[in-house]
Parts: C-alpha cells; structure tokens; sequence
C-alpha cells in the first residue's frame, strides 16, 4: 500500500515546473558563486575551490531551499483540500506517511546534489579544463583545515560523500519540521519560515554568546570557523530532532481533530 | 463597583498576622542591637540609631527568610482568593482584575510593612542618635551590610526614603506579574510552583550562587543593601523599575476583555513579538558586556552597526538581521493576515484599491516610527544600565551626533518602507506565503560583501557602517530614488488589477 502510493507521489512530484527549480537549486548557485570566486581569490588545491564555492551563499539561503524543493506542491493540496478527498481511495496515515519520506527525500537528495556536484566538478572536471590558475604551493603555505576535513585522508570521495550526506540529513529534518507545522498550524506563512527562523536565530544566539561552533550554520557549513570535534556537529542537529519529536506528538494529539 | 472594595474577609484573616511579624521582628531588632553593641566595643568605634534602623530593613536573612515567603504567601492567598466569576464579570476586563488584586494586596501588606518600618524606627530607643552616618557603619567587613551605603549617600534618612520606595515598587511589579501570571494560566498548581521556586531560588541565590546571579531574584530588591552589592549603583535601578512597572501595566491594556478567551490566542499572537523583543534585548545586554569599556553611543554603533561591501562580521550581520528583518518578519505576519486573510473583503469595503492600501500602511508608517524611537532609547537605556556609565561620546565613526541621527531616523525609515514595499509587492503578486521567506533570504544574502559593491543595492544601507564612506545625504537619496521607484510599481499593479 505505502510502496504503491510512494510511487504515485513521486510521479506527481516530478513536473516540469519542479524539475527547473531543482536544476535552478543545484545547478545555478554553485555556478554563480564560482565565477564571483574565479578571477577574485587564490587557490593552491582543488578542495578549497570546492569549499569556496559552497560558502556564504549558500548557507544563507540552506533554509529557504528546503521548504522550496516539494513543499509548496504539498501545501497546495492541503489549501485547496484536495487531501479530504482521497481519503476514499487511500488510508489518510499512509498518505500522509508517503507524502512526508516523499518530500525528506526529494529535498534531501536535491541538497545532497547541491554539495556533491560542484565538488565532483571542482576536483575532477575543472583541473582538467584548467578554468582556475592554482598558486604553487611552497613550504609556507597553510591549506585552511575546517571540520569535516578529518575524513579527508579516507579519500576524496569518502569526504564529499559524507559531507553531502550530512548536509542531506540536515535538509530531510528542516524540510520535515516545516512539514509537521503545515499540518499543525493554520498560517502556511508560520509554517514555511519555521525552518528558516529557526537556522537564523540560533546562529544570532551562537554567535553573540561566542560559540559558533554550535551554531545550526557552521556546524552545516563549517567553512567559516576553525576546525572543530566532530561531535560538536551534532548538538544542534540533535536539538532539532527533539523539537521535530514534539511538533510530532502534539501532531499525534491534534490528529483526531483535523482534516 | 465601589462594594467590591469593601473591607474583605482575606484582610480580616490577616489582621492577626502584623501582631505576631511585629514580635517576630522586634526581637530580631534585639538580636541585631546587641550585635552592633557588640561589634563597635570590639572594634572601638562609634555607633547611632541609622546603624540599627537601616540594618533591620537591609538584613537579608530577614528578607530572604521571613519577609519573602510571607509576601508570596499574602500574595498568592490574595490572587487565590479574589478570582472568580463574578467579580471578574463585575470588573470586566483582565487588566481591571489585576489592578483589584493590586489593590487588595496592598491593603493586606500595608500594615505588614507599616510595622516594619516603624520597628525599625522605633527600635533605636537607647541607642545614641544623629543624623549622619556613624563610623560603624563606614567600615569594610565585619558583617557590616551598609558600607557601601555610607559610601554612596550623604545621608543615611535618603537611604531609608529610597528603601520603602524600592521595596513598594518590587513588590507591586511581583504581585502584578503573578496575578498576570495567574490570570493567564488560572491554575493555582502553577502559581504555588513559581512562588515556591521564587522563595528556594532567593535561598540558594543567597548562599551559593555569585552575588550577579542573585539579581535575577525578587529577593534582592527589597534590600537597597544587597542592590549595591549586586549593581554597584542605585538610581540607575530606580529607573529601571519603574519603567518596567509602567511598561507591564501598558502590557496588560491589551490583555483584552473577558469574553476573549485570553488563554491561548493572546499568548500565541503575541508570542513573536515576546520572542522578538527578548532576542533584541538578549543581544544588547550581550553586547554591551562584552564591550563595555566603549562609551554608550559607541556601543549602539556596534549593536546597530549592520554591515557593508567592506565591514563585514557575522555577529553584527546576524544583530542587524535579527533587529531589522525580524521587525519585517512581524510585518510579514501581518501581511499574511491582512492581505491572504481578509484582504478580498477589506477592498470590497473599502472599494479602492489606494484607499485600502492608505488604510493600513499609514498604520505601519506610525509603527516604523514607533519602532526606530523605542529601538533607541531602548538600546540606550539598556546600555547605560548594563555598563553603568554616562558617556555619549562617539569615538568609533569620524561623524556628528546630527549625522549619525538623521542617518539613523530619516534612512531607518526609508529603508524600512522600502523593505515593506517590496514586501508587499511579492506578497500581492504571488499568493505563495513561501516566496516571503524566499524574499528575505535574498535581502541576506544581498548584504554580503562582495555584492553591494557600490551601495547602490538598498538592503541595509541604514547600517551604521556606510557612514565610514558614504554620507547619509547621498544614502537618502538613493533610498527616495528606490522608494519612488518602488510605489510606481505599486501604481502600476493596482491600476493593471482586475482583482477588485
């Protein structure tokens, strides 16, 4: 039953006016920022063109991206009731079960592409097409080490591969809160910046009391702190699962009266 | 209406109970006299009435041991008591209920601080009198509480005029807090917890906790002592409480008539304002800690600074982001319930577009206003009272006092409106409540260096770092320029609109 209705979602999911938003997501703002970083910084590895190209910008928008990915397409069939309806054809929890792994992983998978493209792009590809003039190195030189850089002797791949995932998990919690609220709470506008609220408040938070190093956008993107313990990256993280824990029973509780 | 302030049975049950405190108090005053007596003869020095009176109404054992839990319990015996129906249908609003219970309050705990005050009078008979400080009570240890007293003030009666006023003051803003509390809630479960917390806490706070902690305590306020201990001053305090006293009753105005159930809905619609106004205040007392070696303007440049194509910092990005656009986020919320909501039936009735548009954006001109003037003083009051300095000198940015007002007011305000505009704008043309967190992401984004390159960009131009290089007059007309340009569009869309 879920398998065949996850099938159904993920049809739906795929038009066309999605699939020129997930290509705008990963496609257009790694590229952008690289020809704003191209002529402007000095690189000696391929890896800091990669982590140059998925700082500032990127981070920033992190929550506006998720709620962008598929939840708009959800929150048009709850507005327009459309959900009441297939009730007749469907059990309403494997409907919304199907729509909520629908929308973890489509926005968990389009921000893990987001990451893991440009990085292909930066270490295989672009030394190849020699886009970048890289500074030989000499004995001074100090390649900035960030967290996450500790997977690096694993290889290169292991890295951008449990990078990505991270930042996917990230994105699957953010995109999910923000779902939980839709069918919480009446104002859509509350719902969708919940995600979003949430990221920048606690970065002000973190970063006034001087421990970035907590903060939702460093522990992220760590690219603007020294390095840091792996496990300081799952403070926050886990923070937010226990939010997403009781937006989840208070869902629970309200379930009888909704819908 | 005037029945209800009769003599009431609580006062009746209470009026034991100033007997016994006097007692309980009197022979504390005994205990304390012999120690005086006996510390001065030790010490050889000199000692008067102000030593006894004084340490009577500043002992913190007294305070903290007797006098607290005896207000909390008057207190949560008054709330208890005089909440119910009927008088909450004869006094008609929330707001009228907790004046009454102010009221009631005080007439229980007036004779209970009447007799305090005048066992610490009367107290001194035997003792040798004078009008100035004695030389015990000037010395550092020994157990004397009121050195930094007999440092501060001329006169030892000032201090006891300042005491009884403070001591008024705290305990009127615990009992309205609680009986707002109590009025929000209704549950006595509730109360009895906080007020039992209030008292432990006061224990604790005293005992272990370090002396800067303690002033999170109602307890410390009832001892001008003990304030000078945790503050360093006093007048500043003064001040203080008495705006937040005026502020909470301000506050309780819009608590709403009783046929609103005020129990959730008030609470969630004003949730984002209360955790907007807390992360504006927890920033500038953050702020003003860890740079309080600056002078107070010098400290509002740094809060307010914002950030340019060549300062950035994340903190003072995050503090202008927090400041400015979670004051355009709270527009937002309005929006989506001015415009999404009831927008349809409010341009019926209104039946034009720009009278509709007037209706309420003369509404958010005012609040824009409001909100620079309270923005300010705010942020300078805070300041002063967290660093404890008067120095308004600016030192930071190479500019006047006139150019760092104007640019604050006359661009804050442009630059708002132009935030409101163009929210507006996006919120009018899609009706996806999404595209409004998309819109201030992008405002962020534009703030980053390397974008905004030549200021031309109006997004966060009223920070305080763009008169480093640019002078407010040019930043003015810039943000006219794109206001103007901004309601054209507005024009265009209402007169294009088939919506009405």
């Amino acid at each position: 039953m879920l398998a065949t209705q996850l099938l159904v979602e993920f049809k739906k999911a795929f038009t066309f006016k999605n699939l020129i938003t997930w290509m705008g997501i990963i496609l257009l703002l790694p590229l952008v920022k690289f020809f704003v970083i191209k002529g402007t910084y000095q690189f000696f590895k391929p890896i800091e063109v990669f982590q140059e190209t998925i700082t500032t910008y990127i981070p920033l928008l992190f929550p506006a991206l998720v709620i962008m990915v598929y939840l708009p397409l959800f929150w048009q069939e709850k507005r327009n009731d459309f959900i009441t309806y297939t009730r007749t054809r469907v059990p309403f929890h494997i409907y919304l079960i199907s729509k909520a792994l629908t929308n973890a992983y489509l926005t968990a998978s389009v921000i893990f592409l987001l990451i893991f493209v440009p990085f292909i792009f930066s270490i295989y590809i672009e030394p190849h097409i020699g886009i970048i003039d890289y500074t030989t190195m000499d004995n001074h030189t100090v390649i900035p080490e960030f967290t996450f850089s500790q997977l690096l002797p694993y290889g290169n791949i292991v890295y951008a591969l449990i990078y990505s995932l991270w930042v996917a998990l990230n994105a699957a919690l953010y995109t999910t809160i923000a779902f939980m609220l839709l069918l919480v709470i009446n104002n859509s506008f509350v719902a969708f910046s919940a995600p979003f609220l949430f990221y920048h408040i606690f970065n002000f938070i973190t970063g006034i009391f001087g421990i970035p190093q907590y903060s939702p956008l460093s522990t992220i993107f760590p690219f603007n702190i020294v390095k840091q313990p792996l496990w300081t990256v799952g403070i926050p993280f886990l923070f937010l699962v226990m939010i997403l824990v009781i937006i989840f029973v208070f869902f629970i509780k309200k379930r009888e009266r909704m819908l | 209406m005037k029945s209800i302030f009769r003599k009431h049975h609580i006062e009746k049950s209470f009026s034991y109970i100033w007997l016994i405190i006097g007692i309980v108090i009197f022979f504390y005053g005994l205990f304390l006299k012999k120690n005086i007596v006996s510390s001065a003869q030790h010490l050889g020095l000199t000692f008067n009435n102000w030593d006894i009176t004084l340490r009577l109404m500043n002992d913190m054992y007294l305070i903290i041991y007797f006098i607290t839990p005896l207000t909390l319990f008057i207190s949560a015996k008054v709330i208890l008591e005089s909440f119910n129906q009927q008088i909450l249908i004869r006094l008609g609003s929330y707001k009228n209920w907790i004046y009454y219970s102010l009221f009631r309050f005080w007439t229980v705990f007036f004779p209970l601080l009447f007799v305090w005050v005048l066992l610490s009078v009367f107290i001194i008979i035997g003792f040798p009198q004078s009008w100035e400080w004695s030389s015990l009570s000037a010395i550092d240890g020994y157990g004397n509480p009121l050195f930094q007293l007999a440092e501060n003030f001329r006169f030892p009666l000032i201090v006891l005029l300042e005491q009884i006023l403070l001591i008024i003051l705290a305990i009127s803003f615990m009992h309205i807090v609680l009986s707002a509390i109590y009025a929000l809630t209704k549950k006595s479960m509730f109360l009895i917890v906080i007020n039992i917390s209030v008292f432990l806490g006061g224990i604790i706070s005293f005992k272990m906790l370090p002396p800067k902690l303690s002033a999170l305590f109602p307890s410390t306020y009832l001892s001008i002592a003990k304030i000078f201990n945790v503050y360093g001053s006093v007048n500043l305090l003064f001040i203080f409480f008495l705006i937040i006293v005026l502020a909470s009753i301000l506050m309780l105005i819009n608590t709403g008539k009783i046929k609103k159930n005020i129990n959730k809905d008030s609470i969630l619609r004003n949730l984002p304002l209360v955790i907007y106004l807390v992360l504006c205040l927890t920033g500038l007392i953050v702020t003003s800690y860890s740079y309080s070696n600056l002078s107070v303007w010098d400290i509002c440049l740094v809060f307010l600074g914002g950030v340019s194509a060549d300062n950035f910092s994340y903190v003072s990005f995050f503090s202008y982001s927090i400041v400015y656009f979670g004051f355009i986020y709270l527009i937002q919320l309005f929006f989506s319930k001015e415009i999404d909501q009831i927008g349809y039936y409010k341009i019926i009735r209104y039946r034009s577009l720009y009278k509709w548009f007037w209706s309420w954006m003369k509404v958010l001109i005012f609040k824009i206003i409001l909100f620079l003037s309270l923005l300010i003083v705010l942020t300078l009051v805070t300041v002063v009272i967290v660093t404890g300095k008067f120095n308004f000198q600016i030192t930071l940015i190479p500019t006047t006092l006139f150019e760092i007002l104007y640019h604050y007011f006359i661009n804050g305000f442009l630059q708002i409106s132009f935030y409101v505009l163009i929210l507006f704008i996006v919120t009018w043309v899609s009706k996806e409540s999404i595209h409004g967190v998309v819109l201030l992401s992008i405002f962020m984004v534009l703030m980053f260096p390397g974008i905004n390159f030549t200021g031309l960009i109006p997004v966060g131009l009223n920070s305080f770092v763009y008169l480093f290089n640019s002078s407010p007059f040019f930043l003015t007309n810039i943000l006219l320029i794109m206001n103007l340009l901004v309601c054209s569009i507005i024009y265009y869309l209402f007169k294009k609109s088939l919506k009405i």
